[in-house]
């Protein structure tokens, strides 16, 4: 006789097809910038380091470390207000949304000045491979960091609808936040540490 | 296993079933149904397989007729991108027709007809659900597979024509703006189409893997999937994880062109003696070895769900259970698994680490171990059935015997010292056109005639079907079988001629023959779109279960109303429950009561 | 139903029996060979025997999966009474189908691993004077080469640069590649010799011709003979007294090519040395020795390789082709000989050498990438 198995009793929530299908889009997102590191990683080591390491001496570590520092806190403040969220804090949410967009739009202020400063003194992404490297990657994430704040834009604008029973995009809009992070602190000491 | 059996479905009380919207546009343009979104993937690839079949038949005639006009469109393509003033098909131009040809077959037809198409329909239906996991974001992938079409078609519309470096885009000659005609806007709207279609390959793997893994029916567990569904899901894997690779090789490239960046262009590097004025240091191979890495998976992207196609076909009119399915799906995990680890296999002769060569021979001929356990399977799924020779099932016959081929030429080219002289010459374009055409179209063919019925409520009309088929059929094999015999006598790929060498002129009439098929081919494949439009609205109205089978979409009517099911079906069987010898009819669906028998309930 | 899938099965059949016998049409051999012939007695016959040893393990298969296919589908087709057996697999049979396939490529695999390994990461002492080393660096549509010359030094005043190669008989040649801007392949399909030219990236290949390309002067056509073979006949080499370029040698056979190419661009299917003034005295390689003799008496002339580019390179792509003379040793000496004294007297324009900066002697150890 037939063996009946069930695969599921209940429907999943929609939180968790959500999160689901975001943790599937950080691992695309990862091999996104896998790609580019695995070719910051060749060119490095078959340039056996000069230009590279030239170039990284004219790069602003300080600017950068703040950035880090930004970065890491507003992870953080994204932490707070999932947290608000799955409290039903409603003010406190929309507080740490803006103290998070504030972060990424302080973030990307720096990088403007940082990337003024190269423009300045003529070192384009053209310049050489070290700053085609340097304003690929950095571009990049800069890029998702400004979809990231949209995403929060978009979030916080409808942060009266959320309850602690419905909080899918705060958590989800928080997963790629944290990714957008962790790819900073990946950034950070390849291109202007080691 | 649980034993307690679930014998009456009961929706989860939040459930949400989907109501049809009214208007024109949510019904029929920005429509979030999977249903729509598939057909709609359907008719647009369908559309672009018609372009780049043209291509393709311009290619053949320069090939058989160099340097004189083309009949018919030659007048009116004078003076184009592609043709010169007598109407003749240019060397530049040539090169643009390869390159469109590939891209075009591979970003534009393929990828999309098997997952945006197939993936789309089949998948929520197989699994029982009523949607995809994320309908809007299913809508957002066609509408960015549209578009992207679009800028395809327009880069043979910009500056001094289209992209020209081969679907490949091997820098530097496609980083150069200067290094051939078409390299500068032409080569950019490519990269940025295959980058926006790319974008929507991601996203549609992403919901596939989501609908799969979360939103299986009551009783489906993973091996009661049909094998299309768990082709989609490996299929949908590669996407997620291979796709967004190639798309940071794009934006490399693409800051090269735009930025003057030199990831991929190494000192001193000169065109026509004039130096590029690039920085330098950069390196072509890095190029290769990222654009492979993404682009083998690809090929797997390509033949994995006609795999799956394939497998439900030949088990249905076979009235047989597939042979093996838990080692189909094991080989199909394993293709997935190597496929990451082979794709130095297409860099033997550039000048890669020899020794890197070896490494990638051997996971090379691991990977032929999967396909050709698939192979077997197939046979032994045939050994002892009942074939009905339908249009699906003849196709889904051609599709068997001709990826056979496929596979088995492969080998010659995995044996590395082979593999030198064999590199880059028709052999090559045989052996893909076996498996791609050969497997997957066929696959494509007999699948769209399967699940027609379900589409659009009506059979396709079968005596076209089979003059389609034996068509396509003879031509195919008369077309891309001599092609081996061209690669052995070393006739290199992608040259407009090949009369201006000795050692192949001797072999100019293939060509000529060659083309001559190729024409009766493209022209049999209009029939078949004929075949499919004129059935849309005047074919046979078609049955629930017209085929006889087994799957969960053929439970409900023809067509299948918006959600799909009136009730989430509870599935108590694997899907080719075929001649079980219980009960007065020959096939078990997979939701039938336990009562109805049909043993090995998840296999 | 009945009718139209006998119908369709046959014309399967005759598909696959015309496939089948496809390779039979062969030009010439035992083995189907479509193959040009092989010239490199360095490795061309161990590509080949690897190539026609797949060849029979790929055709057992075909057939043996062809034909269970087609017979399934005569013995198994639905009719009047035939059920379906319900089967849903074997685990033995899975296993042997799968461990057998595995040992073929296993072993398929390791055979050819010393062809390669000797291929492509042996090769012949660049100062073994035996050794021929050529150096190779295509742009858009051309290929270029260059020779040490008299110093045997590269990149010195008295380097040797051309656009086609001559090598000697027997000895190894040596081919270093790179290019100066987009990829090309190095195709030379008698010797089963294909290397990109990377632009950045210095490839070696090489290669020993044993066999010589002749032109027959009465059959009109190009034939490939042994040097035992080629050894009582009377080989044109030179015109003597010829007009300007008689120390470049190979006037005689430049002067056939010449003709064979005016006649066909002019449409004639025949073309004959006719255009030699058939008085003159030409020099003729004859039982290893150069000799003088009426251009009446001269029954072959030296003929070439071809050379094919096997990587798109832009548009003229189709176009890039070169050549590969094989001469003998000694005819290859007079010639190398002639051409240094006109490199060491004339020296190469400077655009040329600007090209050639390269410094081919540095590259990197993992990639070979060139550095400067």
């Amino acid at each position: 006789m037939a063996h009946v198995a069930e695969a599921h009793t209940d429907h999943p929530s929609s939180l968790d097809i959500s999160k689901f299908g975001m943790w599937l889009f950080l691992a695309s997102e990862v091999m996104f910038f896998a790609g580019f590191i695995a070719a910051y990683i060749v060119l490095r080591t078959a340039d056996r380091g000069e230009v590279f390491s030239h170039g990284q001496h004219g790069l602003n570590k300080m600017l950068a470390a703040l950035n880090t520092a930004i970065l890491i806190f507003s992870s953080f403040t994204m932490v707070m207000a999932v947290h608000n969220s799955k409290q039903g804090n409603l003010a406190k949410l929309r507080q740490n949304l803006i103290l998070t967009i504030l972060c990424g739009f302080g973030f990307m202020v720096i990088k403007f000045i940082e990337y003024k400063a190269k423009f300045d003194l003529g070192h384009g992404p053209g310049f050489d491979l070290f700053y085609a490297t340097y304003f690929t990657l950095t571009g990049f994430h800069g890029l998702h960091v400004l979809a990231g704040m949209i995403a929060l834009g978009i979030v916080l604008a409808n942060a009266g609808k959320f309850t602690p029973q419905y909080n899918t995009p705060v958590e989800v809009t928080g997963l790629y936040w944290h990714l957008v992070d962790l790819v900073w602190i990946f950034l950070f000491p390849i291109l202007y540490l080691i | 296993m649980s034993e307690h059996a679930q014998d009456h479905a009961h929706p989860a009380p939040h459930e949400h079933i989907p109501v049809e919207p009214k208007g024109f546009i949510r019904k029929y343009i920005f429509s979030i149904d999977h249903k729509w979104i598939g057909k709609q993937y359907l008719v647009t690839s369908l559309f672009f397989l018609i372009v780049g079949g043209g291509l393709a038949m311009l290619m053949r005639w320069q090939l058989a007729y160099p340097g004189s006009t083309v009949p018919v469109i030659g007048g009116l393509l004078k003076n184009s991108w592609i043709c010169g003033p007598e109407g003749a098909v240019s060397p530049e131009g040539f090169n643009q027709l390869v390159t469109m040809h590939g891209s075009i077959m591979i970003f534009l037809v393929i990828i999309p007809i098997l997952v945006g198409a197939f993936g789309n329909f089949l998948i929520p239906l197989h699994v029982g659900a009523r949607d995809v996991a994320f309908p809007i974001l299913n809508a957002v992938s066609y509408w960015l597979y549209f578009p992207a079409g679009l800028i395809f078609l327009a880069s043979f519309f910009v500056g001094d024509g289209g992209a020209g470096s081969g679907w490949t885009a091997y820098p530097p000659l496609s980083d150069l703006n200067n290094s051939a005609p078409g390299m500068h806007y032409g080569q950019v709207f490519w990269l940025f189409g295959v980058f926006l279609v790319g974008f929507s390959s991601i996203l549609g793997g992403m919901n596939f893997m989501t609908t799969i893994i979360k939103l299986r029916a009551p009783g489906m567990t993973w091996t009661r999937m049909p094998l299309v569904t768990w082709a989609q899901f490996v299929t949908a894997l590669f996407q997620l994880l291979a796709t967004p690779v190639l798309a940071s090789a794009m934006m490399l490239l693409m800051m090269d062109k735009l930025f003057g960046c030199s990831f991929f262009i190494p000192r001193d590097l000169a065109i026509a003696d004039a130096p590029t004025g690039r920085s330098g240091n950069g390196h072509p191979l890095l190029w290769q070895h990222i654009f492979w890495f993404y682009s083998h998976p690809a090929v797997y992207i390509l033949i994995l769900p006609g795999m799956g196609l394939a497998s439900d076909l030949l088990a249905c009119f076979s009235r047989k259970p597939i042979f093996g399915y838990k080692v189909m799906v094991v080989s199909m995990t394993g293709i997935m698994g190597l496929g990451f680890i082979v794709w130095g296999h297409h860099m033997f002769q550039s000048g890669m680490d020899p020794r890197l060569g070896t490494a990638f021979m051997m996971s090379t001929m691991l990977i032929a171990l999967p396909s050709g356990v698939k192979c077997f399977n197939w046979i032994a799924t045939l050994w002892q059935g009942s074939i009905r020779f339908t249009v699906p099932m003849l196709h889904a016959l051609s599709f068997l015997s001709m990826f056979i081929i496929g596979g088995l030429s492969g080998l010659w080219m995995a044996a590395t010292p082979v593999d030198i002289f064999i590199h880059d010459t028709y052999y090559v374009v045989a052996h893909f056109h076996y498996v791609v055409f050969g497997g997957t179209l066929f696959a494509v063919f007999g699948g769209l005639v399967f699940w027609f019925p379900k589409m659009y409520g009506r059979m396709m009309n079968n005596a076209l079907g089979y003059i389609h088929w034996t068509l396509t059929f003879i031509t195919f094999n008369l077309v891309f079988f001599p092609m081996h015999i061209l690669g052995e006598a070393g006739a290199m790929r992608r040259v407009s001629t090949h009369t201006i060498y000795e050692f192949l002129q001797p072999i100019q009439w293939m060509n000529v023959m060659i083309s001559h098929a190729a024409f009766i081919l493209g022209f049999s494949q209009l029939i078949f779109v004929f075949n499919l439009f004129w059935s849309m609205y005047r074919g046979k109205k078609a049955e629930g279960n017209p085929w006889q089978s087994a799957t969960l979409e053929w439970t409900g009517p023809s067509p299948l109303p918006y959600h799909n099911f009136d009730k989430v079906p509870v599935v108590h069987r694997g899907p080719y429950e075929y001649s079980t010898g219980v009960g007065d009819k020959d096939w078990i669906s997979q939701d039938e009561p336990a009562s109805a028998g049909g043993g090995h309930g998840g296999h | 139903m009945k009718g139209s899938a006998k119908l369709l099965a046959s014309l399967a059949v005759a598909v696959f029996a015309l496939l089948a016998a496809m390779p039979a049409f062969a030009t010439d051999g035992p083995v189907p060979n479509w193959m040009p012939q092989n010239v490199n007695s360095g490795y061309g016959n161990r590509v080949d025997d690897l190539y026609f040893g797949i060849y029979v393990i790929v055709a057992a298969f075909f057939f043996l999966t062809e034909g269970l296919i087609l017979f399934c589908c005569i013995a198994f087709r639905a009719r009047e009474g035939r059920k379906a057996k319900y089967i849903h697999g074997s685990n033995v049979i899975e296993v042997i189908w799968t461990v057998i396939p595995a040992l073929i490529l296993i072993g398929i695999g390791i055979a050819q691993a010393g062809t390669w390994h000797d291929i492509r990461l042996s090769f012949p002492k660049e100062s073994d004077p035996n050794t021929t080393v050529i150096q190779t660096f295509p742009k858009q549509y051309e290929w270029h080469f260059r020779y040490a010359g008299a110093d045997n030094q590269f990149g010195s005043a008295d380097d040797v640069y051309t656009t086609s190669i001559h090598v000697p008989l027997g000895k190894k040649v040596l081919n270093k590649l790179s290019s100066s801007d987009v990829i090309h392949s190095y195709f030379v399909p008698h010797a089963r010799v294909k290397l990109d030219a990377m632009p950045g990236m210095m490839g070696r290949t090489w290669y020993t011709m044993d066999k010589y390309s002749v032109w027959d002067i009465k059959a009109e056509k190009m034939v490939i003979l042994t040097g035992e073979e080629l050894a009582g006949k009377k080989v044109g080499w030179s015109i003597q007294n010829g007009p300007t370029r008689d120390h470049w040698g190979f006037i005689l056979s430049e002067t056939m090519i010449d003709a064979k190419e005016k006649a066909i661009q002019s449409g004639m299917k025949k073309y004959s040395y006719a255009a030699i003034p058939n008085k003159t005295t030409v020099k003729v390689w004859h039982q290893g020795k150069f000799q003088d003799a009426p251009i009446g008496e001269v029954e072959f002339v030296f003929h070439r390789y071809e050379v094919a580019c096997a990587e798109l390179c832009g548009m003229q792509h189709y176009n890039m082709r070169s050549f590969v003379y094989v001469d003998p040793p000694e005819v290859y000496a007079a010639w190398y000989a002639a051409v240094c004294a006109q490199a060491a007297k004339t020296g190469a324009p400077e655009t040329t050498t600007k090209r050639w900066h390269l410094n081919w002697d540095k590259a990197h150890p993992t990639w070979n990438k060139v550095i400067d």
